[in-house]
């Protein structure tokens, strides 16, 4: 009984001093460091004589807060690692950090106060994370695992980046994954050099810049002569070919599947909203045209073909916005099967590059202008020499690299 | 990993005003017969609580892409589907352009993007529920290329935690038929071939089907694919360029394993 009697204080002193912690967390992150230390006592329920005897001084409950959730989050770290889905348990643990990070923010002034003056602090935190990170990451990159990788593109413009409209002008996420030994696991972005007999380029020319990116295989037909000419799809019977989403699956698995992969590009894309009973200027396997009983959405390549624009493709001016990319690594039996090890760690290199014009839109134009265009004769002004000359992208505006450990697979 | 929540931070601030704001919002759009589908920057939208499908949508898109708040997306994606069920008759599938405008249909036509996003989050976890929601979007809108292949991945994901061969296999041959509907979405015709040259299209399905018809046993059917999505890369390499190399060495096993 005197055992009781004696311990009850000490509980709720662990509960005062814990409710306090919560409320100062609450109440600097949303108030910042200068949040009066009554408000905290207000909000935790408890007296500011009862604050004040946890923590003598405004520095001392920052730090305190600071500690413990830094010491949560390593907590959780440790609980996540058993986790059967690596990527869930570090997407559950970015998740919580985002929480942590606010509680930082709010308090940023005194803690580098804090901090300056208790190295340990700083060591202390630094450590806890780092290990916290590392043992998730670590244990998301063991052959036949997959693992995320987050880029972050910001436009420091004060405009929508690119600006314009359609598929000119067009900005996109160039990432690559490789091992030590320069072992290419994976790209996102690419361009592969290809002849287009269609427009005079009857073998690869060596150049990628009139290349289009991997993430639709799509053609603009320009239709069948007409005199006079009649501008829009129906006009000259000009078709939006397209025929499959490509290796690289597009933007359109990011905006409408949520999917954590494809690539990532920036433009106002052109879209045309079908209605039932219009054809969508293509054939199916038996080479009858495709005529609609849904309305149906889809991106097009020809000005006069679209009648919609989705502007939500682009940057936002001075808004940072992320992109997941969720990678498999070859299985241990795939590695095994092609006489290879993968050497650690991973490479991954991200960069933005900027194309003047998709060049699937400028052989568009070359068909248009062409023999079998509209005109019904070969008007002379565009060719695949002219796109070589035409079609030259800017690399590499902006680029990051970091590596990820590898380890064994359990 | 500070820039990453320096961004979520920012995300997250922003929000306007709900109410008469929204008529006069032009972020806010009217609809159309897909009542607006696709994402908008959430921060415009200027939505304090979610009063309707859409709006749940929207928040659940945000949550997901910006916040990296799977949980939150997913109740917001099954609230929006509840507010827009096929099965409630609180949408409707539009099969003719109407004579009003598309903002006047009522029940609102059906949303196809928060039916992808919801099963895409719940196909490794609930591939069945998964399955249910792509079949809906292809009622919405039965040519949207990629829906077809995400049926076959949700089928995969069930034979992979099936309890018997027999159900792993009629998992598998359901997968098989899903990539073969999402084949004949873009079919290889003469017109393709003449336009890009290519003998063969969508690199996913055929790899995807390669493997799975080497877990049927099929070993013809697996070299034939292997050799399809060999085609199929040949002008576009993959994502996955070890995958090039990966499936001539199948190709070469398979037809080693045939002849002995």
């Amino acid at each position: 009984m005197s055992q009781a009697i004696v311990r009850k204080p000490r509980v709720d002193a662990v509960r005062n001093r814990e409710r306090v912690l919560e409320a100062a967390k609450a109440v600097f992150s949303a108030g910042g460091p200068d949040a009066s230390l009554e408000a905290v006592a207000r909000r935790a329920g408890v007296g500011i004589g009862t604050l004040y005897r946890h923590f003598p001084t405004r520095e001392a409950l920052f730090e305190a807060v600071y500690r413990r959730e830094a010491e949560q989050l390593g907590d959780l770290a440790e609980q996540l690692k058993d986790e059967p889905k690596p990527v869930d348990a570090l997407r559950h643990w970015l998740r919580c950090n985002v929480e942590f990070v606010a509680t930082k923010k709010g308090m940023s002034a005194a803690l580098a106060l804090a901090a300056q003056a208790s190295p340990e602090l700083r060591s202390y935190t630094f450590g806890r994370l780092t290990k916290a990170a590392s043992v998730l990451l670590d244990r998301a990159v063991a052959a036949g695992q997959s693992f995320m990788v987050r880029a972050e593109a910001v436009s420091l413009t004060g405009h929508r980046f690119p600006a314009g409209f359609s598929q000119e002008r067009t900005a996109y996420i160039e990432l690559t994954v490789k091992d030590d030994n320069g072992v290419l696991v994976y790209q996102s972005g690419y361009q592969v050099d290809k002849p287009h007999p269609e427009t005079g380029e009857s073998a690869p020319d060596g150049n990628l810049d009139d290349e289009d990116l991997e993430h639709l295989h799509a053609v603009v037909n320009p239709g069948s002569p007409t005199s006079p000419y009649q501008p829009g799809p129906a006009g000259n019977g000009h078709t939006n070919q397209v025929y499959e989403l490509g290796p690289d699956s597009g933007p359109d698995s990011r905006v409408f599947s949520g999917a954590p992969r494809g690539l990532v590009l920036f433009r106002n894309e052109l879209t045309r909203i079908f209605l039932p009973g219009e054809k969508v200027g293509r054939k199916d396997a038996a080479g009858n045209d495709i005529v609609l009983d849904r309305p149906h959405f889809e991106e097009v390549f020809s000005a006069s073909f679209a009648n919609a624009v989705d502007n939500y493709r682009s940057l936002a001016p001075l808004r940072p916005t992320l992109y997941r990319y969720e990678i498999q690594l070859p299985a241990a039996e795939e590695l095994q099967a092609l006489g290879l090890k993968l050497k650690g760690p991973l490479h991954v290199h991200a960069q933005i590059n900027f194309e003047h014009f998709p060049p699937l839109f400028m052989r568009f134009l070359t068909r248009t202008t062409g023999a079998e265009g509209p005109a019904g004769h070969d008007l002379g002004l565009l060719n695949e020499q002219s796109i070589d000359k035409f079609l030259v992208n800017i690399r590499n505006i902006a680029s990051d690299d970091f590596t990820v450990d590898l380890v064994e697979a359990q | 990993m500070t820039r990453l929540l320096l961004v979520l931070t920012l995300a997250a601030a922003g929000f306007g005003q709900t109410g008469a704001f929204q008529t006069t919002n032009p972020n806010y759009p009217a609809r159309n017969p897909f009542y607006f589908e696709g994402k908008i920057d959430y921060e415009k939208l200027g939505i304090v609580s979610p009063a309707n499908a859409w709006e749940y949508m929207q928040r659940g898109i945000h949550r997901q892409d910006d916040l990296d708040d799977v949980e939150g997306a997913t109740a917001d994606y099954r609230e929006s589907v509840g507010l827009n069920s096929l099965g409630k008759g609180s949408c409707q599938l539009v099969t003719a352009a109407p004579a009003q405008d598309f903002g006047k249909l009522d029940p609102p036509p059906c949303l196809f993007t928060v039916r992808l996003r919801l099963g895409f989050l719940l196909l490794q976890g609930s591939p069945d529920e998964a399955v249910a929601l792509f079949r809906e979007v292809l009622r919405i809108d039965p040519h949207r290329l990629e829906v077809s292949s995400l049926i076959g991945e949700a089928y995969e994901a069930s034979a992979a935690r099936a309890q018997s061969d027999a159900e792993r296999r009629r998992f598998n041959e359901q997968a098989v038929a899903a990539y073969r509907a999402e084949l004949e979405m873009s079919p290889v015709t003469a017109e393709t071939m003449a336009l890009t040259g290519d003998e063969a299209n969508n690199a996913h399905a055929h790899w995807a089907l390669a493997g799975i018809y080497e877990k049927l046993g099929d070993s013809q059917s697996a070299g034939s694919e292997y050799d399809l999505y060999l085609k199929a890369t040949k002008w576009h390499s993959d994502v996955y360029p070890w995958r090039i190399p990966l499936a001539r060495k199948k190709i070469e096993q398979l037809r080693g394993s045939a002849t002995h």
